[in-house]
Formats: structure tokens, C-alpha cells, sequence
């Protein structure tokens, strides 16, 4: 891995495309503007519509649409890879999936990743219900590319709990973990932070995790706090709520010696499973 | 039992013993001592000085017993100083002796001392203690006040002293002091009884323990009462915090317990009214204030350290309004040094206003402090108030606050906004806290931003608020707020940066609902907002309202409305039944049901439904794109709609012209889906709007009002901007027919309009029935335009049309110089103006020669031709002023035969002549009858109801005048100078059966003329007088008068329900037959022969619609002797006379059969009767000088046949040089006939022969009926009789 400075864009995107996509294009010229060739976009960057099945209404097929048109031509003009967020893609059937989509500077596709768990979950102490299921196909790969800077690895949001995936991607040598995600207030309070640094801790990578963050004008609330989290698991930069950009060098060298001095990645053991035995009579 | 009973009687014994030793001393002392008792007076005096260690001096003693215990009373009662001069004086002294503590101490003792009606004086000491001048003569205690147990002054006036400030002694009116003495304890009882300018009455208790003088040893309690103190009149209270009660009335009671002389506790009550405070610093007033009322109870205690203060059933009442009655705390203590003065404050109730009040007047605090409450003007009523301040608390300096606040108002001050009438609590220190407000009725002042406050209905929720390093921020979870406009529920952070400068960073999200549209504007953050803009809002909603929607606002204040994309402006919201009004001019968009997007400085609006003009729209958005930057709102819509609606909406826009032009003229009809952009200006001077709209025709139809024509299934679109309106290439059916329409601007702002297209006469005749049509067949292409004007010159000019076509396929049908064959060409151009007041001015032009400007006027369809001109020829100028027609023609040639052929049919078929006005006509070459007459001219004029005009030329010339409408209708009069009939008009007009006239259509006629011209030759002068009659015309006079013939004639033409019926009878006597041929140019060949001609007959139809098939009458012919001179072959013709079928002939005056050459005779004479198209006779006789011929029989008019038997009997001296003579007819020509051949065939001498002449005229069959008769010779003879005239031949020929 070489240095590269990398920064998470946080927004609160609401159900327009356009205006979503005008203060995306800010931000990512702000980004660039601070010396950024990794640029992550948080999840439903460009629509979060009022209800799950609005998404529907801007499904694209992969390789065109307005959505994919503006992170190629973003990338381009600005000469940075770019993390897409998720935008929904045309699966099978009536739903989409939530594909996060790289590209690289020169605005061609690279990669594409579609979120593998989906958020089917009543949080805790609110009146916020979210089935993601209902119109979201899920993915069945982990995803780690190879890019001019290292080795990139791609999730979504909740796929944040659970380190399985992200041990997984480990062993395919991610060094720069890149993490949209749109977590709620309410969650992103109690958790956020503990796994974005869980997950860059326990598998010595650096994460950039940009996150929405703030009032939406549906009505729903993100967490924000989008950070960039060295392998150590110290927070390089935050932003705790409102649109914006965190920035942060990402520096090879720094991810060796932690990597050297912290082997832990090398110290895993094989599963070893072993047989229940039915416990003895009293 | 005993014991106790002896012990009983013995007590009784001892009582009665000392009850009888008391009442002996008793007696001694009341009856022996009192008497003598101011004997003691020096004595006692002293005894009392030495008592009270002052001298006194006594006037009177006298002693009083109270039951067992003696009261000494001492009249005139001094203390005196030092120079025995009395200082204290009292009325009288009452000395009740403690007799016990006398007996005991065996001196007099006193018990009670009582000094009724002194005078004594309350002085303030310069060093602020209080002392009762009067009973202390000198500087010391006066002890015996308190050895005494109870010492009362009564009755006695008191006056007051301030030797502080030195005022003037003031008078406290009558006292009542009551000191209890009891060792260390001592009792003190004030009772004033106030003079009435000081108040009513006032009371004092001390009950103490300690040195009676030492003030600083006092332990117990005071009590103090007032009542109507009037304070003003009293300078005894120092100022407290330097406030000083300098007027008012007071009741105050007061409870201290004391000790070491402070007070360690204060209760009471008191009660002001109408106090008036001042605030005194510097020794100056700096403040005053009065209230109407303050009363309360009180309880001040000292504390450790510091003190507390309750304060319970306060009120006060700075002017009407009390303050309900509450409760205050207040406690003060220092906490370890150096921290200053910890206070907690507790109020039950406070009025802010009041507070306020107080705090302007009083100015209790720095003047810093002061001006910032000063500028918040607070108000409203604080309950539950709590309050802390802290030096130094473990977080720092602190303040804390709990208060439930209601109807709470501040002034805008510096960010903050105005409030008013809020209700809620609040709770927090200066680092964090919390307001929860349940406000109902409030409002809020943002005047920095909004133009007008905002009224809240309801405004509920929390807001807290945290104070960090660098800012403080508030946030609240959930806020809702109802206004009369609309409810929001809002959560939100806002910091407060503490850096001078900076903007407030606002992160709020607010779900709204019920939103009225037209108060909208209210709320608007209008200085933040282009002033076109505002402009707009204010007056876009008409009506409308919005269900739900959800803004989002993140950024700094300063900001907004981030046009840089600074922060976050998102609104997203459903309008519902909403009209708006995109532009002042234009019609507004109504019933409107669209989803509107506010993000950044961009609103878009796309609507769902809605109306345009009244007409539903299929799509519809509205968007500013930069309401900052550019300035202006785009409208794109489409809507389907009736082109009724369409011009409706047009109408009531800028483009209003365009409607009201087409309008004006036309009606449209259909449906068409109407397309527009509108690029609005949102601000006055930013330039015009731009339209760009279009109008798709889909089978839509056009009604041109003046016109009555339909164009339909126009199909098309029309673009239309505001200066323009364009169509290109649009489809239509006009009368039937395809045609191509163009529509573009003409100059000068009008609207053109162009049409290519086919129609068929057909279809013109059916959309503008005329009689004129039936001369026109076929079909043309053709070229329309129509031009409306400008609008500016819309009121005088009207829209005018223009056709023009080469007629090429049309078949004119009028005579020359008018008619046209199908398949020639000739330019036609028509030009008419669509004026509205029902007139349509044409101009027409028709090939090279044909001109016109004719005037339409009437109702729709307006074809009713009410005037003009009309040139024939090169073109003349004609004047067209006036109503009718002048037709002013200079031809080369016309056909009076093919005009008089189009009147007659015209009128047939029902038309009316056009009203002619005048008509001014000169022809080269004028045709009658297929012959050319020569010049001609004919000068018409129609003024007032009469026609009157002259003609001239070969034919006839003369003058004529008829009045037609007359109630006695004048005849048509007619003056010839010569009437020249050529010898052809007999025989056309007598087969010209085409037209025909009603008789009463017809005027009466009177004619004269002087000269009936025939072939030349003069007939006479003649009269023709045909009235009225009840049915049609009687023909009263018809005379032909020359010297040698006179026909006179009369009759009637009348109608009938199945037609008209003419009848004439009359008889036509000729002195010289011979003469009057020769004067028709047959010569002299006919000599003598007189003749005479009785006729009568009838016949349906015309005068000149005499047919030999519907003739019914009776003709007798009787000619005299005569002799033709040239035989050969003129006796047919003379014969002719009886041929019924020349009657019509001779009517017209056509006697060429007649007088034709060759017969002689001694008499011809008959009678025949007409009828079913027959002419029988049965004694017809010829008497011939060669034979004698007897006619009887039939001969068929119509059918051309005969059937007749022909008597000859010759004469057998003479012959017949006839041979092939026969013409004269059917009826007698057979016979005449058969006569010449049987004669001229070398037969000389044959007595009487019959012959019977079948078949038809053309080949009869002849048979002898009686004699020897050679058919070979009659077919011989026959064929030679085809070429003799008027027999044997249809196709007769008119000779000359």
C-alpha cells in the first residue's frame, strides 16, 4: 500500500436525485480540492426516497443511468477513484440491489459490490421500522480490488456487524476498508464508532467509513460521525453531523508497522469445531 | 371521718378570726389613715424621688382602695431636673404599693405606678437609637422604670424627634405605655393613638429578658403594629438596598425575637398602599416608583452566615393588576471565604412587567445589566420561580433557573427574536438547561428575517440548550408549532457560535402540514430572499393549501439560501387545490395538485392536476432555477383542451390579441392539446416574459362568424409566441374539400392566415345559398388569405380576406362577358373585410373586363347583397355610395337574348334581382335574338321607389318609369320613340317558352309608342294598356293603328291555382291587304283583299307561351277579293292564315307567311275551332276562280297529322297555276293541295271530287273518295311540296 489521502463524504441526501447529486458533485470537489484520490460516498447517496419501495422508481441498469452517468463523470473530472455509495441496481424480479459501484480516475467502472445483509430491523427505542428485504435482492460476494494504492475492500453499512465478511476480506489482503453506510441516530449512537474501529482494529486496515448524517427531509435522522479510522484503531478524522468531508492520509508505511508490530492477522487459527458431548447424568 | 370533721371546724374558726382581724385593720386604714394622707405628700415625694432617683415634686394626694389594696394618687406629678424644674409633667401619678413585698420589706414598695396625662417625647439619637425623652432626666438609666412592676403612662401625648436629620418635631398624639417588671424580664406595651394626619393607631410590645438598658443584651421578642400609618409623614425608616417608602399608607404588624439586641427573626405582615419608593444613592433620589398596593407576610431569619427571607401571601399591584397572592423566599449566605454571597431565590409568582417596573425605576443593578433588561422589556407572569447563583460552585460561577413562565414577552434584542405570550418552563443553569413550552397563543418576532411574526396557535416542545467552549447550542427533539397557516413539528439544532461574528449554524428538519398557500408569504425569510422573489410569493397563491410536506434546513444563517450550496435548503411538499398565479398578467394555474421541490435556491413544482383557462392539464411544471441568479421562472405545460378553452385562457393572458383577433371573427371548436413555456421574470425590468407555446389541432374546427363557414378537422400544430402565431402546413376540410393551412404574422403585428385548398360551386351553394350559384358548376382550386389586423388598429380596421383562383374548372354559366367554360382559366380575386357590424365590403374582380365592390350586409351568413358597383369592361370608376348597386359597363358586345334567358330562369327559380341603383351601359354590338342590333345604351335610376331610365338603340328607344312599391301602384309607363321589331323576333320569341311570369309579378304597363317598326316598315303607332285585375293582368287596351289596318285586341292574363291562363280576343281588319304587304316588303304582289280576322282564344301560360297544344279558342277568317300577283308559291302561304299554328305569328306581328307570293281568290272565309291541340273546321271554303274547295275535317297541332275530307270542285274555265303552292298548314293545305295537283295535272274539267286526307303532315295519305285519282302524280306532287314553307317540314327555318 502507498499513501493516499482519502476522504468519506457525508451527507443527508433526501428523495430528489438532482439535488442529491448536486451536493454530492460539491463535495467531491471539496474533497478533491483537499488533496483526496479515494473518495467514498456514504450509501443512498443519491436517493432516499420516503418510503423502501421509492428506490424502485430509480432502479438503473448496470453500465447507465444518470446516477452511474455522474460518479463516472465525478471521477473523471476530478481524477480520483471513487467508492459510489449504493445506487439501486435492476436485479431479478421487482427489486433492485444495492450495489456499490468503484471507479477509477479515468471514470471507468471497476468493481461492483452489492450489500449482503440487509437491514430488516425495528431499532430499538424508536418508531423506525426498515425491511430492507422487501425490495432489496442481497449480494453473495465480498468484494477486495486492487487499486494503485492497495488493496480496497468494499461493505455496506449494516454489513458492519458482522466481522465474518470483513475477516473474510481480510484474507484476501484489504488494506483500505471503504464502508458507505446510512446508519440511524439511534444506532449509530449506540454503535457506530465501537465497529468502525472494531473493524479496523481487529483486521489492521485502514477504514474509511462515510456515513449519512443528520436530519433527512423524510423525516429520518443518520448518525453521521463519518470517519476515517487508522489500523490502530485511532480516529483520524470525524464529522459529527451535517453534510461535509473528512479527510485523512492513509499511510502504507503506517499500516506495515502496525501490521509488524501487531501480527494478528497471522495469528488466526483454523475453526475447530468439536463435537457437543451430551452431558453426563447426575 | 371525725378527725376530718374537727379539723374542718377548726379551719372555718381561723377564717372567721382573720376575716374579722382584716376588716378592723381595713376600718383603721379607711376610716384613720386616708383622711390624713397628704400629711405624707413631702414625704412620699421623697420617698419617690429617692425611688426613681430623681426629684419630683407632688400638688395633691389622695388615696383610692380597690377592694383590700389602696391605689395612692398624686395630682400635678413633675420629675424634675437638676434645676428642679420639671421635665416630665403628669396629670396625676397612680401608686398601687406591692403590699406583700411592702410588708415583708417594711417600706413602702410600689406594686403599680400609673402616670396618666404627661407629655412625652420619641427622639431619634444622632446616633440612631431611639429614646423616650421625658423620664430620664440626666444621662443615666432611669432604673426605677424597671424596679417597678408595672409602670403604665397613660392619656399622655407623645411627639416624635429626629435629631438626625433634624426635622421638625413631629406630634404622635395620645399614648398608652404599660411596662411589666419582673426581675430580669421586662414588658413593654405601647398604644398610640395616631392624630388623623398621621394615621389611625399604632401598638408596641416588647417582652425581653436582660439589663433593662443594655440593648445589646436584650433576649426576646417585639412585636409592632401600625395601622393607616400614613408614611410620608414619617422619617423613621432608613433606606433598605437605598430604597426608601417615602409616601403611602401602611399596616404592618411585626413579630422579632431578638437576642444580643439584633433581630435573629422577623415575622409580620404588612400592607402598603399607595406606596412610593425611591431609590436613593449618593444621598439622592435616582428612582421613584409607585405602586397601588403591596402586602404580605414576612419571616426573616438569620442564618449561619447569611439570613432567609419568606415572604407568603404577597401581592402586589404595580397599577390594576394585583399579583395573586404567592410566596417568596430568598436565602443568602457566604460560603467559605473569598467566595461572595450564595443566593437562592424562590418565587411562587412574579409579574415580569412589574419586575421591570421596578427594576427601570429602582435601579438596583449595574447600569449595564440594567440597559439589556431595559431592551428585553420583559412580561408575562413567572410561577415557581427558582433561582441560584453560586460564586464559585464547582463548575465556576453559575446560575441556575426554574421557572414555569406564562404569557412571557421580551423585546427583540440583538439575535434574539421578539416573544410574546409564551408559556412553558424552564429549567437549567448557564451551561445547560432545558425550556419546555406549552404555549398556546404565542408569537414570535424574527424581524431580522421575517417580514411579519409569527403567530403560534400552539407551540409545544423542548428545547435544550448546552454551553460548550465555543458555542452554545440548542436542540430540541420535537417541536410542534401551529399558526392560523399551517402546523409544523420540528426537531433542530442551532449553534450559537460565541466567536463575534459569526453566523448561527441552524440544522433543522420540519415535517409541516396543513399549510395554507396565501400565508405563505407572511413567512418568509424575505431579507434573505431576492425581493422579486418575495414579490412573487406574495401574490402566486391565490388559494391553496399543502397537506404534508418536510423541509430541511442545514447551515449558517448568513448563508442562506446557500445559493453557493453553502449548506442544505430542501422542502419537499404536495400542493393541494391550489391556484397560482405564476405571472400578475397571466390566467393562474387552478385546481392545481403538483409536487413541489425546494432545494438550494431551485423550486420545482410538478404538477399532478390541474387547470389552465379552465382546461385540464395533461402535465404541467414550474421551475426557478435560480431564483437568486437568474431571476426568472419557467412554466412548461401541456394541457388538453377545447380550443374554446384554449382561446379562453389566451384571452385572459398577454397574449390576449391573439383570441380576441381570432375571436372576433371566428369560433373555434375540438379539442387540441396546447403546449407552454412561459419564461417568467420574476422581477420588474428583467426583461419581458417569452412565451413559447403550441397548439396541436387534432380534428379541431374553425367558425368564421361573418362567413358562416366552417373549417374542420383541422389538424396541426400552431406555435404561438407573445409577438407571433405560426402554423405550418395544418390540415382541414373547408365546404367538404381538403385544404392546407399556414398561419404566420403579418405586418405589423397581425396575424395571417393561408389557405390552399379545392372547393366545388356545390358546396359553396350549400353554404351560401344564392339563386346566383345555379350559373356556376364545378369546382376550382383555390388561394385564401386572411389578415387580422394589428392589435392597436383592431378597432378600425377589421380582418379582411382575399381569394383569388383561376377558376379552372369552374363552368360559368351567365351570358357574356360573365360566362366561362370549365376548362379555361380566368383570374378570380376576391377581397372582402370581416367587418362585425354585419357588413362585408367585397371587391371582386373577375378576368380583365369584370369588377366589383359590392357591399353584403344582414345576418349571418351576410350574403344578402345590399349594394356596390359594378364595372363591366375596362374598368370604370363606379360610384358605389348608397345603397343598391350601380353597374356601370362599356362592352363590346352583349347578348340581350343570353341576359334576358339568365333574368327569366333566375326569376324562376325564385331569385331576386340585385337591387340596382343605377345602370349605365353602352354595348357595341348588342345581340337580340342571336342578331346583332348595333350599339346600345341604357341608363337606369333607382331613386326613391321609382325607376326611371332611357334606352337606346336599334331595337327601341324611348324612356321608362315605374314606382313598384306605390300603394296604388303606378303602371310602368313606357314612351317609344320607335319600337323596330326585326322580322326575326316573332318566331324566337314565339318558341322562347323557357321563361315565364307570374302575372301579378308583372306591373301594370301602360305603353305608347309612336312608331312599330317591322321589317322596316311603319305599323303604326301603338297602345298597350294591361291593369291589374284580381288574378293577374287584363290586357284592356292592345292597339296597332295605321291608315290601312287597325288590330285591337283585349283580354286578361291571370293566374290560377294550376297556372296562369291568357285569353284574348280581338280582330285585325286590313282596308288593303295588298298595301299592307307591300308595306311589310313583300311587294305588290297582293292586290285588294280586304280582310278581316275575328279571333278568341285562350290559353294557360303567358301571353307568349301560345302553344298549338294548349290554344283553345275560335278564329274566323274572312278575306275579300284579291289576287296574288306572283301565284307561284305564295298560295300556301296565303292559305297559312288558317293554320292555327302561325297564330302566334302573327301576334308578333309576323305576316311573312301571309303576304308570301302567288294565289288569287274571290273569297276565303271560315271557321275554325281549337282545342286538344286540334283545329276542326267544317266550312272552311276557297272560293277560288279556279275551283271551289270545301274543307272539313281535323288537323292535328301537335301531333302533325290530319284527318280531313277535301271537296274540289273544279271550275272548267280556269286552271290552276298553282302546282306546288301548298304551304299553308295542315288544316287547309291538303286541300289546297290536292286541288292544285288535280287542276294542274292536265285535268281541266273534273267535276266534284272527295278526297280524304290521312297521316301526317309530311306524308299524308290521300285517297279519292270519289273519282279517279293517280297516286303516282301525288307522290310526285308531294315531294315537291317539302320545300314550301310552313308544311311538311319540323325543322322550319325563319326566312326573311
Amino acid at each position: 500500500m502507498i499513501n493516499i489521502v482519502a476522504a468519506a463524504v457525508q451527507m443527508a441526501s433526501s428523495p430528489h436525485v438532482s439535488a442529491n447529486l448536486l451536493e454530492a458533485e460539491r463535495l467531491i470537489g471539496e474533497a478533491a480540492a483537499e488533496g483526496a484520490r479515494l473518495i467514498v460516498l456514504p450509501e443512498n447517496f443519491a436517493f432516499m426516497g420516503l418510503a423502501e419501495t421509492d428506490k424502485l422508481e430509480h432502479a438503473e441498469s448496470e453500465g447507465s443511468g444518470p446516477i452511474q452517468d455522474f460518479l463516472s463523470r465525478a471521477a473523471e473530472s476530478h481524477k480520483v477513484w471513487m467508492v459510489g455509495g449504493t445506487l439501486p441496481l435492476k436485479a431479478q424480479g421487482s427489486k433492485v440491489r444495492a450495489s456499490c459501484l468503484v471507479y477509477d480516475s479515468a471514470g471507468a467502472q471497476i468493481a461492483r459490490y452489492d450489500k449482503m445483509h440487509l437491514f430488516d430491523v425495528n431499532v430499538p427505542g424508536t418508531n423506525e421500522h426498515y425491511l430492507e428485504s422487501n425490495t432489496i435482492d442481497p449480494g453473495e460476494c465480498s468484494l477486495v480490488i486492487e487499486t494503485p494504492f492497495g488493496k480496497l475492500g468494499i461493505a455496506v453499512c449494516y454489513d458492519l456487524r458482522f466481522p465474518e465478511l470483513f475477516r473474510e476480506m481480510a484474507g484476501d489482503g484489504m488494506e483500505i476498508l471503504a464502508i458507505p453506510s446510512a446508519f440511524t441516530a439511534q444506532t449509530g449512537a449506540a454503535h457506530w464508532e465501537i465497529l468502525i474501529r472494531a473493524r479496523a482494529v481487529e483486521n489492521l486496515c485502514y477504514t474509511v467509513a462515510a456515513n449519512q448524517g443528520g436530519y433527512h427531509v423524510n423525516g429520518r435522522q443518520t448518525y453521521g460521525h463519518s470517519m476515517i479510522v487508522d489500523p490502530w484503531g485511532k480516529v483520524l478524522s470525524c464529522l459529527p453531523n451535517g453534510s461535509g468531508i473528512v479527510t485523512a492520509e492513509c499511510a502504507g508505511a503506517h499500516l506495515e508497522k502496525v501490521r509488524a508490530a501487531f501480527p494478528a492477522l497471522n495469528h488466526r487459527k483454523l475453526r475447530c469445531h468439536s463435537a457437543l458431548t451430551p452431558a453426563k447424568p447426575l | 371521718m371525725k378527725l376530718i370533721r374537727q379539723s374542718i371546724r377548726a379551719a372555718r374558726l381561723v377564717g372567721v378570726l382573720l376575716l374579722a382581724v382584716a376588716a378592723l385593720a381595713l376600718s383603721a386604714f379607711r376610716f384613720w389613715l386616708i383622711p390624713r394622707i397628704d400629711n405624707y405628700r413631702s414625704a412620699l415625694a421623697i420617698h419617690i424621688g429617692e425611688l426613681i432617683h430623681e426629684p419630683v415634686s407632688l400638688q395633691h394626694l389622695d388615696v383610692k382602695l380597690h377592694g383590700l389594696s389602696p391605689e395612692l394618687v398624686i395630682h400635678g406629678f413633675s420629675i424634675l431636673n437638676e434645676q428642679h424644674r420639671p421635665v416630665a409633667s403628669f396629670e396625676q401619678a397612680r401608686l398601687r404599693p406591692a403590699l406583700l413585698r411592702s410588708l415583708i420589706a417594711g417600706e413602702l414598695r410600689p406594686g403599680r405606678i400609673q402616670l396618666i396625662g404627661g407629655r412625652l417625647s420619641l427622639r431619634r439619637q444622632a446616633n440612631g437609637a431611639f429614646a423616650l425623652e421625658g423620664l430620664r432626666p440626666r444621662e443615666r438609666p432611669p432604673a426605677w422604670l424597671v424596679r417597678t412592676a408595672r409602670i403604665e403612662i397613660t392619656d399622655s401625648a407623645l411627639d416624635y424627634q429626629d435629631l438626625q436629620t433634624h426635622e421638625p418635631r413631629l406630634e404622635l398624639g395620645k399614648a398608652d405605655f404599660q411596662l411589666l417588671n419582673d426581675g430580669d424580664r421586662h414588658r413593654l406595651r405601647v398604644n398610640l393613638v395616631l392624630p388623623e394626619k398621621l394615621g389611625n393607631a399604632a401598638a408596641l410590645a416588647i417582652d425581653y429578658v436582660g439589663d433593662a438598658f443594655d440593648r445589646e443584651n436584650w433576649r426576646g421578642s417585639l412585636y409592632v403594629k401600625a395601622k393607616d400609618l400614613h408614611v410620608e409623614q414619617f422619617r423613621l425608616a432608613r433606606p433598605v438596598a437605598g430604597i426608601v417608602l417615602k409616601a403611602g399608607t401602611a399596616d404592618f404588624k411585626l413579630w422579632s425575637d431578638f437576642r444580643a439586641g439584633e433581630p435573629g427573626r422577623l415575622t409580620g405582615q404588612i400592607k402598603l398602599d399607595k406606596p412610593s419608593l425611591s431609590y436613593q444613592a449618593t444621598g439622592a433620589d435616582r428612582g421613584s416608583l409607585s405602586l397601588s398596593r403591596v402586602e404580605g407576610a414576612f419571616d426573616w431569619r438569620r442564618r449561619d452566615r447569611g439570613w432567609r427571607l419568606d415572604v407568603s401571601r404577597f401581592t402586589l399591584a404595580l397599577r390594576e393588576r394585583a399579583w395573586p397572592l404567592s410566596r417568596l423566599s430568598m436565602e443568602m449566605w457566604h460560603a467559605d471565604p473569598p467566595a461572595g454571597a450564595i443566593v437562592k431565590a424562590a418565587a411562587s409568582f412574579m409579574r415580569l412587567q412589574d419586575v421591570h417596573a421596578l427594576l427601570q425605576a429602582l435601579p438596583l443593578a449595574k447600569e449595564d445589566w440594567l440597559s439589556e433588561v431595559r431592551a428585553l422589556a420583559p412580561r408575562g407572569d413567572i410561577h415557581d420561580a427558582r433561582v441560584s447563583y453560586h460564586p464559585a460552585g464547582g463548575l465556576g460561577e453559575r446560575l441556575a433557573l426554574c421557572a414555569e413562565f406564562e404569557g412571557l414577552g421580551v423585546a427583540a434584542w440583538r439575535n434574539l427574536p421578539a416573544l410574546d405570550n409564551l408559556k412553558g418552563t424552564l429549567c437549567g443553569n448557564d451551561q445547560e438547561g432545558e425550556l419546555r413550552l406549552k404555549t398556546r397563543h404565542g408569537r414570535i418576532e424574527l424581524a431580522g428575517l421575517l417580514r411579519e411574526p409569527l403567530l403560534f396557535t400552539s407551540l409545544t416542545g423542548a428545547v435544550q440548550w448546552r454551553q460548550t467552549a465555543d458555542d452554545w447550542q440548542l436542540t430540541s427533539a420535537s417541536m410542534a408549532a401551529d399558526t392560523p397557516d399551517f402546523s409544523t413539528r420540528s426537531r433542530f439544532r442551532l449553534n450559537l457560535l460565541k466567536q463575534p461574528g459569526t453566523s448561527p449554524f441552524l440544522d433543522l428538519q420540519t415535517d409541516f402540514a396543513h399549510v395554507k398557500l396565501t400565508g405563505v408569504k407572511h413567512y418568509l425569510p424575505a431579507s434573505k430572499m431576492p425581493a422579486g422573489l418575495v414579490h412573487w410569493l406574495d401574490s402566486a397563491f391565490i388559494a391553496g393549501r399543502i397537506d404534508k410536506g418536510k423541509l430541511l434546513l442545514r447551515g449558517a444563517l448568513a448563508d442562506f439560501p446557500f445559493v453557493q450550496r453553502q449548506g442544505v435548503f430542501q422542502a419537499m411538499f404536495d400542493i393541494e387545490d391550489t391556484d397560482l398565479r405564476y405571472h400578475g398578467e397571466w390566467p393562474p394555474l387552478t385546481d392545481l395538485a403538483a409536487s413541489a421541490l425546494v432545494y438550494g435556491n431551485r423550486i420545482q413544482i410538478e404538477a399532478i392536476r390541474g387547470r389552465l383557462g379552465g382546461a385540464p392539464i395533461s402535465r404541467c411544471s414550474f421551475e426557478v432555477a435560480d431564483f437568486i441568479g437568474e431571476k426568472q421562472a419557467v412554466l412548461d405545460g401541456t394541457m388538453r383542451a377545447s380550443l374554446a378553452q384554449a382561446m379562453n385562457y389566451l384571452e385572459q393572458s398577454p397574449l390576449k390579441r391573439i383570441p380576441s383577433r381570432l375571436l372576433r371573427y371566428t369560433r373555434p371548436a375540438g379539442a387540441a392539446d396546447i403546449g407552454l413555456k412561459l419564461k417568467i421574470p420574476l422581477v420588474k425590468g428583467n426583461g419581458k416574459m417569452l412565451v413559447d407555446g403550441s397548439v396541436l389541432l387534432d380534428n379541431a374546427s374553425l367558425w368564421v362568424k361573418q362567413l358562416n363557414l366552417d373549417v374542420q378537422r383541422i389538424q396541426g400544430t400552431l406555435r404561438f409566441t407573445r409577438d407571433d402565431l405560426q402554423g405550418k402546413a395544418m390540415r382541414a376540410s373547408i365546404l367538404g374539400f381538403p385544404a392546407v393551412i399556414d398561419m404566420s404574422r403579418s405586418g405589423r403585428g397581425g396575424t395571417a392566415v393561408d389557405v390552399d385548398g379545392r372547393v366545388s360551386i356545390a358546396a359553396l351553394q350549400q353554404q351560401f345559398p344564392h339563386q346566383g350559384w345555379s350559373s356556376l358548376k364545378g369546382g376550382a382550386d383555390y388561394h385564401l388569405n386572411l389578415k387580422f389586423p394589428e392589435s392597436k388598429a383592431e378597432t378600425t380596421v377589421p380582418a379582411s380576406l382575399d381569394i383569388v383562383s383561376d377558376l379552372f374548372g369552374v363552368a360559368v354559366q351567365l351570358p357574356a362577358p360573365l360566362a366561362k367554360a370549365q376548362d379555361s382559366r380566368r383570374h378570380f380575386a376576391l377581397a372582402l373585410d370581416l367587418k362585425e357590424d354585419g357588413k362585408l365590403p367585397v371587391q371582386l374582380a373577375y378576368g380583365p373586363d369584370v369588377h366589383a365592390q359590392l357591399q353584403f350586409a344582414g345576418p349571418p351568413p351576410g350574403m344578402n347583397l345590399e349594394g356596390g358597383a359594378i364595372s363591366l369592361g375596362p374598368r370604370l370608376s363606379a360610384a358605389s355610395r348608397g345603397g343598391g348597386i350601380a353597374v356601370l359597363g362599356q362592352l363590346d358586345e352583349l347578348s340581350v337574348d343570353e341576359w334576358q334567358a339568365w333574368l327569366f330562369s333566375a326569376q324562376k327559380a325564385g331569385g331576386k334581382l340585385p337591387p340596382l341603383r343605377t345602370v349605365d351601359l353602352k354595348v357595341a354590338h348588342l345581340y337580340w335574338l342571336g342578331k346583332d342590333l348595333g350599339d346600345g345604351s341604357l341608363h337606369l335610376r333607382h331613386e326613391a321607389e321609382t325607376w326611371a331610365g332611357r334606352f337606346t338603340g336599334a331595337i327601341a328607344r324611348g324612356r321608362f318609369q315605374f314606382t313598384p312599391r306605390q300603394e296604388t301602384a303606378a303602371p310602368l309607363e313606357i314612351a317609344l320613340d320607335y319600337f323596330n321589331i326585326p322580322s326575326f323576333v316573332s318566331d324566337a320569341l314565339t318558341r322562347a317558352k323557357t321563361f315565364s311570369v307570374e302575372p301579378t309579378a308583372l306591373p301594370a304597363i301602360k305603353l305608347a309608342g309612336r312608331k312599330l317598326i317591322w321589317q322596316g316598315a311603319d305599323l303604326g303607332s301603338f297602345e298597350v294598356d294591361a291593369r291589374h285585375q284580381r288574378r293577374g293582368l287584363r290586357i284592356s287596351k292592345f292597339n296597332l293603328t295605321s291608315d290601312n289596318h287597325r288590330l285591337t285586341m283585349e283580354g286578361g292574363w291571370s293566374g290560377a291555382a294550376n297556372g296562369s291562363l291568357t285569353q284574348l280576343r280581338g280582330q285585325l281588319k286590313i282596308e288593303d291587304a295588298g298595301l299592307f304587304a307591300a308595306n311589310l316588303g313583300y311587294g305588290r304582289e297582293l292586290r285588294d283583299t280586304r280582310a278581316q280576322i275575328h279571333f278568341s282564344l285562350a290559353w294557360p301560360g303567358a301571353p307568349y307561351q301560345f302553344s298549338p297544344r294548349n290554344v283553345a279558342g275560335e278564329a274566323t277568317l274572312d278575306l275579300g277579293k284579291g289576287a296574288l300577283l306572283n301565284v307561284e308559291p305564295g298560295l300556301g302561304r296565303i292559305l297559312s292564315i288558317a293554320n292555327p299554328d302561325n297564330l302566334q305569328r302573327w301576334l308578333m306581328l309576323d305576316f311573312s307567311d301571309l303576304f308570301a307570293k302567288g294565289f288569287a281568290y274571290d273569297r276565303i272565309k271560315g271557321v275554325f275551332r281549337i282545342a286538344n291541340g286540334q283545329a276542326e273546321t267544317d266550312n272552311l271554303l276557297i272560293r277560288g276562280v279556279a275551283a271551289i274547295i270545301y274543307v272539313n275535317g281535323r288537323a292535328g297541332l301537335v301531333a302533325r297529322d290530319l284527318d280531313q275530307v277535301v271537296t274540289v270542285t273544279p271550275k272548267a274555265t280556269a286552271t290552276l297555276p298553282i302546282a306546288g303552292a301548298l304551304a299553308g298548314g295542315p288544316a287547309i293545305g291538303a286541300a289546297i293541295y290536292v286541288a292544285q295537283k288535280l287542276i294542274g295535272e292536265e285535268v281541266d274539267s273534273i267535276t266534284r271530287t272527295r278526297y280524304a286526307v290521312k297521316g301526317s303532315w309530311d306524308n299524308p295519305t290521300i285517297t279519292r273518295l270519289e273519282g279517279n285519282f293517280p297516286m303516282e302524280l301525288f307522290h310526285r306532287a308531294w315531294g315537291g311540296l317539302k320545300d314550301l314553307s310552313s308544311f311538311g317540314s319540323k325543322e322550319k327555318t325563319l326566312h326573311d
